[in-house]
């Protein structure tokens, strides 16, 4: 049956009406599916670990990818990391592996590019060639050796061994040992000396922070120590706690020394690590606590802690928190800057790590900042009372550290 | 999207104006739950794993009917865009939700299908938003405050077991170098609304937000992005302004 004109019209409306809702709603999603390639493409972002390191180009990439995810001081480091990697991936793609000249030039390649990095645990070992180490804060100190003599040299262990226990330490409460401890996975030597000195001062010196490997010779010094600060003779007016030399260790060692000495929880600054793989992406800080040990005492009277230019790591973070306490004082140079904890890599997803079976990175995992808000990575922590040891002082019988540390309690 | 792109869509909307047989105004309210997801890659991270969060949003709906079909929207909102990144395994326990807080203008066409009260409908659309806030909740393992300091000798069995978590609560604070605020990309909804006796409309819709911006500026080379994908189902009312205006 034919339609009329009318009918023909409407049904011709209706049709044409379908066909415009139907174009404009198809061309739409045209639109919209087209945005989806505005985005850029996420690649996978691989472990330095796992890159194959069969050439100086693999090298490079797993290096300079390793260092631009893991390293934890990016925010406060000057180092121009994208600079880095255009002025130096074209250099390693020139580079043979298979190539003992080629191999020296990349070595000093990865010194170029590292030399200003602020982190002074950062040591970099060529594992897949001659395991050799550089340290970017070594060399510098040695510069800066070669300007101010005395700065990088740690003191006489002689100072240790024989000054201090016979003219400093009363003879009869002399206390001193020697044990084999494993520090980074190599065997060191972990010493010990407590006393008192002038029976009114109570001294511990250790070169490292190694308590849970205490051994034989070591125990009966850290008891002494311990025992004498838990029943504390009314004749002590202070104590010393001597970190000079010392190239740090074990965290929990903290709690265990200071935190015989508070029966509150210290808050001595905080540290940060990384939440991502951006170079900013960092969590919140964290409050770096001691936490009082069972039995501890609270110590009112003054704590000196003595530390220099070759206090490392640990030895640092302990200046840091006795100076943070009422009645801590912290007496020497200048430390030497390497502030930031580490752990292994996995703990932090930052930190040390080893790019292409080529080259080992030792470095932070986590970022310290003291109390006063200051970040001393780099630049090292500067002692309430600046007194520098001298080679003629040594000579004469005298540590002139530890004499301002005496008057200074002897005064207080 | 291409302004060229751009161009043709409105181009095309305008010539479907000719159809208009009565143009109206409504506006609204709506809110609504949704679940977003980061898009990026962290497979260089152990035991890392970025995951969807669930938000809120709420909005006010403004709706130009130009015909019975089709119709222009844009709804000003304010809108959560959260995730989380977990650590797994031994890691365990160490977590951080980004609640991050944004006011989005979509703009969108609204293509309308059935005849009576109950309608079904399609939006199509572009957003720019504005990254508002941040909250940053989580807990991380505290290297300065470690559990083994009287020395026992168990072996831990979770990250907890060597370090105190420190758990937090605290507002992020955006950093200029790294965070980009804007953020654009397309939206898509699929809704049904009802239409009641004196022409107000209910409607219940789902709803996809997807970002074509970075999250981050491009600050590094080698940069991972991050994107906003962002599933949501709202319900909402229009008013039409004729009512609200007396006229019916």
């Amino acid at each position: 049956m034919a339609l009329g004109p009318n009918k023909q019209s409407i049904q011709m409306k209706k049709i044409n009406y379908f066909l415009t809702r139907l174009s404009i709603t198809g061309f739409c999603f045209f639109i919209i599916s087209s945005f989806s390639s505005c985005r850029k493409d996420i690649t996978p972002v691989n472990a330095p670990q796992n890159y194959t390191g069969n050439n100086f180009s693999d090298v490079f990439e797993s290096f300079w990818n390793g260092m631009n995810n893991n390293y934890v001081f990016w925010s406060i480091d000057s180092t121009n990391w994208d600079r880095v990697y255009t002025t130096y991936k074209p250099l390693f793609a020139k580079l043979n592996l298979l190539d003992t000249t080629d191999n020296n030039t990349a070595l000093n390649y990865f010194q170029q590019m590292t030399a200003g990095l602020i982190d002074s645990h950062y040591t970099l070992t060529y594992v897949g060639y001659n395991n050799q180490q550089f340290s970017p804060s070594f060399d510098r100190k040695l510069k800066i050796n070669s300007i101010t003599p005395d700065s990088i040299y740690s003191l006489p262990q002689a100072m240790f061994d024989s000054l201090i226990p016979l003219k400093y330490i009363d003879p009869s409460s002399l206390k001193k040992g020697l044990d084999s401890v494993t520090q980074n996975g190599s065997t060191s030597a972990f010493e010990a000396v407590s006393g008192t000195i002038q029976n009114k001062i109570l001294y511990l010196y250790f070169n490292s922070f190694s308590f849970t490997q205490t051994g034989p010779n070591v125990s009966p010094v850290l008891n002494y120590f311990f025992d004498t600060l838990a029943k504390l003779p009314p004749s002590i007016k202070g104590i010393v706690i001597d970190v000079r030399g010392n190239g740090g260790g074990e965290i929990v060692d903290l709690d265990y020394l200071l935190g015989s000495m508070i029966t509150k929880p210290l808050t001595f600054g905080y540290t940060r690590s990384k939440n991502g793989n951006g170079r900013l992406d960092y969590t919140p800080w964290a409050p770096a606590i001691v936490t009082p040990q069972q039995g501890a005492v609270a110590i009112a009277l003054p704590i000196v802690v003595l530390a220099d230019h070759t206090s490392v790591s640990m030895a640092e973070i302990t200046a840091m928190a006795i100076k943070s306490l009422p009645n801590g004082k912290f007496i020497g140079t200048t430390t030497w800057g390497a502030n930031g904890p580490l752990a292994p890599a996995v703990y932090y997803n930052a930190g040390q790590f080893t790019a292409g079976s080529y080259v080992n990175v030792y470095t932070s995992s986590t970022m310290f900042k003291y109390l006063d808000g200051n970040i001393y990575e780099g630049k090292g922590v500067p002692p309430d009372i600046f007194v520098k040891e001298t080679s003629a002082a040594y000579h004469s019988g005298d540590d002139q550290q530890l004499d301002a540390a005496i008057n200074y309690i002897n005064n207080h | 999207m291409s302004i060229r792109q751009l161009t043709l869509f409105i181009s095309l909307i305008i010539l479907g104006l000719p159809a208009i047989s009565r143009a109206q105004f409504f506006i609204g309210l709506e809110a609504g739950g949704n679940k977003n997801s980061l898009i990026t890659n962290n497979s260089n991270q152990a035991f890392t794993s970025y995951d969807s969060k669930s938000g809120i949003s709420v909005g006010v709906p403004i709706l130009y009917e130009l015909n019975d079909w089709f119709a222009l929207r844009a709804t000003p909102s304010y809108m959560q865009k959260n995730y989380t990144i977990n650590r797994t395994g031994f890691f365990n326990g160490i977590y951080q939700d980004n609640m991050n807080g944004y006011l989005q203008l979509p703009l969108m066409g609204q293509f309308s299908f059935g005849e009576d009260q109950l309608k079904g409908y399609v939006n199509l659309g572009v957003y720019g938003a504005y990254w508002l806030s941040g909250k940053v909740k989580g807990a991380e393992a505290n290297v300065l405050n470690p559990v083994d300091s009287s020395y026992t000798t168990v072996a831990p069995s979770n990250i907890a077991g060597i370090n105190n978590l420190y758990p937090y609560n605290e507002k992020y604070t955006f950093n200029p170098t790294k965070d980009n605020r804007m953020e654009f990309g397309w939206i898509a909804g699929i809704g049904i609304s009802y239409e009641t006796n004196n022409g107000n409309r209910f409607f219940i819709e789902g709803r996809r937000t997807y970002s074509f911006t970075d999250q981050q500026k491009k600050y590094m080379i080698n940069q991972t992005p991050r994107y906003n994908d962002t599933y949501g189902i709202n319900v909402g009312f229009l008013m039409s302004l004729d009512n609200l205006s007396g006229r019916y």
